[in-house]
Parts: C-alpha cells; structure tokens; sequence
C-alpha cells in the first residue's frame, strides 16, 4: 500500500501548506528521503511520531509514503520553494540539494546520508552515523554521539569541512586534502605522510585504540577536525 | 510431452488415490512410468546425517578464517555461516576442505549483501569488508565498480575508488575509471579517477584528458600535478 500527496498543484501558490505524513510502522525508525533542485532542506525533532512536511509558497512537491520510509521530491522542472521536516527524533535521513541554501538538520538520531552541490551542509547536535558531502559549500558537523562500529565519511571540494566529534570517539581516521590544510584536536596516532604517488596531504592513524573508519576529504577547504569540549 | 496436466493426477495416484482412468492410461504411457518411477527412486533416498565432529571443525575453521577481522559483527556472519552450512551439511557430502571454500565464498556473499544496503555507512563497511577480502573474486570487483560508477553518495563512490587501487589494472576497474573521465561527473570522482589510472600506469589516458576543454578547472589543476609528480617518482 503506498500513499502519494501532491502539495501546491491543488491550493495554489502563496501560502505555505503543512501536512502529516504517519509512518505506516512508528515502532520501528522510519527513512525520510528529500530531495530539491532549488531550495533549501530543513530537518527538525518533534515529540510526535509522524512526519510533518511543510513547504513555503508550494510550486509543486510530492509525499510518498512506503512503509517505513517518507519520500519528498520536486514535480517536475519548476522553481521549489524551501522544504521544512519535523521527524521523530530516531530517524534516519537521505538528503539532497542542488542550488538554493543548502541542508540543516539538528537533533535527529540516525543513520545520516547527506548531500548539496552548492549549498552548505550543516548537521547540528546529531547523532549515529553521518555521511555528508558538500561540492562547493561549507560542512559542518557536530556529532553528540556517534554509532559504535560504524564508518563515516566527509568530503567537500572547495568547502570547509569542519566536524566535531565526541572526545572518547575510537576510531580510524584517514583524512585527504588536496591543496588546503589539516587541523585536528585528536592526535592522529603516527602522522603518516604516505609514499604513494598521490597528490596532496594524506594522514591515517588510530584515535582512542582505533575503531571503524572515519575519512575526512577536501580539494581545496581547510579540514579542522575538533574535540566536543575543547575551546 | 504428451501427458500435459496429468501431473496432478499422477501426484494423487503416489499418495494412493484410486483413479482408475489415469491407472488405465498410465499402464500404457511410457513418459508417465518413468516419471512415477522417478519420483519413487527420490521418495526412497535416506537424508544423509552429518558426522558428529563436524559441527567442532567447523568452528574451528571459522575461527581461524574470522580472526584477522575480529570484528563483532563477524560473529553475526558466523551464525549466517553456520546456518547455510549445517542446511547444506544434511543434503550434500560435505567434506571439510569444501568447508573452507564455502566459507571463503560466504564472506564474499557478505561483502555483497553489504554494497546493497540501504544505509550509506553499511556500504562504506561493505567497501571496508570487500577490500580486506584476500583474494576477492570477479564478482566482489564488479560490485565495487559498479559502486564506484553508479553509488548515491559521492563519498561511498569515493571510497570504493579508494578500495579498488589495489586492482586497478583489472580491465574492468581501467573500463570504468576511463568513463568516469568522459562522462559528466562530480570533479570529486574524476580525481578518484585520475588516481585510478595513473595506479593502472595509463599515463597517456590521463595525458589525453588535457585536450578536453570542458574539464573542470579543479580536475584540470590536479590532473597536472598528478602528472608532474608521477613524473619526478
């Protein structure tokens, strides 16, 4: 069984439209896939179990709803307008952003798969996992807790990456940068400057005894890697 | 074959119920007689049982097979392990050399099932996993190209690039990172193809990239300096 919404076709453009999408199985945690060509993605927390969607002067946005996961998606080539998520605070979310702002996404608990191509990416007091990539913006992460085991990955081409981890986060880090500079809180075991024939700065080491992997990767942002409570 | 639909009948005639038309018939059919005698022959195999000290070998096999990971979710694998090869274990003889092979053949089913999960970081581990394979078949590297070329997340691409460094002269790792030059791609994974070509030494695929005048300033940029620097090694 599979339900479809479809925003802004039918109440017209100017108002900003809200709707609650439930999860079809709220005992587990749910997916929420969004996607805009040329807006902004904001994801926030809320004590209900559903998923609110609201967009600001609707041009044109389907909901689908599929068992545990929640899919929004611009109809057709128009202009979108800015889309604003309230999830469940265990949620796992896939992300992706083309022009506009870029994505914000604050509190939310699960495994986190984020993109922009030109707007910046900023994850705020998150947890679990994160996989997060910003082609030409700024990405900043603040990680509360991170899942044990699991590998991460942050990567920019012109951007900052900027991500701040817990202090007793056990893990292998593997950080890249092409043309920018590297700057760390944690000390990355043996700092390593590989030999291979690679352009570019190449750091790995074990940090608190080592764990999964965590790859930091730039072409020209600076990489700053920071201790949750240092400054 | 000519007793198309009897098959039901003759199901019903082995479990006893009397048809005495289909008796008729099957008393002149020669197609129907083999079938019967066929099913007979199956119904009277014994179901083999495995010998006592297979279950103690087998775990020490996967031990020693699971020990460079030491991984708490090979555990996991172990159990799936376990499972497939006790099912297979009553069917087929199982020799322990095979034992081997079966569980050589069930981490790579692993590192597939990995690549296809949902969640961007089980595929990163997927990547992980794959890589640390010994020596991972066709199957594994195309899985991990194919991660490479058509993944969601730039930075699971990435990382397969990564990964795949170590086979980069497998004609269909050189394929790929070729394509990845050609097509319209995030200049992120053209440098990852870049590094791909230039580990498989075909410098001059790289070379000819320079007379692209669409390539991105970024990738145009590295692609020199990777070339310099391959130069002076």
């Amino acid at each position: 069984m599979r339900w479809i919404w479809i925003l802004g076709l039918v109440c017209g453009v100017g108002w900003a439209e809200r709707i609650s999408v439930p999860f079809r199985d709220p005992s587990r945690p749910g997916l929420v896939k969004a996607s805009a060509l040329n807006g902004s993605i904001t994801v926030q927390t809320h004590a209900g179990k559903e998923v609110l969607v609201e967009v600001g002067a609707a041009k044109g946005w389907a909901v689908e709803e599929e068992g545990s996961s929640v899919r929004i998606s611009p109809v057709g080539q128009g202009k979108n307008s800015d889309l604003q998520i309230w999830v469940p605070e265990r949620t796992s979310l896939n992300l992706r952003s083309v022009n506009g702002r870029g994505i914000f996404v604050e509190n939310v608990e699960g495994d986190l798969d984020v993109e922009s191509v030109n707007g910046s990416v900023n994850l705020n007091n998150v947890s679990g996992t994160v996989v997060a990539h910003a082609l030409n913006g700024k990405l900043t992460v603040r990680l509360k807790q991170v899942s044990r085991d699991k590998p991460m990955s942050f990567s920019t081409l012109n951007g900052t990456v900027d991500v701040t981890l817990p202090p007793d986060v056990a893990a292998n880090f593997q950080v890249r940068n092409v043309w920018g500079e590297i700057r760390s809180d944690f000390a990355i075991g043996t700092a390593v400057e590989t030999k291979q024939p690679r352009p570019g700065k190449m750091l790995t080491g074990r940090v608190n005894g080592g764990g999964p992997e965590i790859s930091f990767r730039s072409m020209n942002g600076s990489i700053y890697i920071r201790k949750a409570g240092v400054r | 074959m000519p007793c198309r639909g009897r098959e039901t009948e003759l199901a019903e005639h082995l479990e006893g119920v009397a048809n005495p038309e289909f008796a008729a018939h099957l008393a002149q059919c020669p197609d129907c007689q083999a079938l019967l005698g066929m099913w007979q022959r199956m119904g009277g195999w014994a179901d083999e049982a495995p010998d006592a000290g297979l279950a103690v070998r087998f775990r020490q096999r996967l031990n020693n097979e699971t020990k460079p990971m030491g991984r708490g979710w090979m555990r996991w694998a172990g159990v799936a392990a376990a499972i497939v090869v006790s099912f297979f274990a009553g069917r087929t003889t199982t020799d322990v050399s095979d034992l081997r092979q079966e569980v050589r053949g069930l981490r790579e089913v692993v590192a597939l099932a990995l690549l296809e999960q949902q969640s961007a970081s089980e595929r990163l581990r997927g990547i992980r996993y794959s890589a640390a394979l010994e020596k991972p078949d066709e199957e594994v590297i195309a899985a991990l190209t194919r991660t490479l070329r058509t993944d969601s997340s730039v930075d699971v691409r990435l990382a397969a690039a990564d990964a795949l460094r170590r086979y980069a002269r497998t004609e269909t790792v050189k394929q790929a990172a070729r394509e990845l030059l050609t097509e319209n791609e995030s200049p992120m994974v053209q440098v990852a193809g870049i590094d791909l070509l230039l580990a498989a030494r075909e410098r001059g695929r790289v070379e000819q990239m320079r007379t692209n005048l669409n390539l991105d300033e970024n990738v145009r940029k590295y692609l020199e300096r990777a070339l310099q620097q391959e130069n002076w090694e």
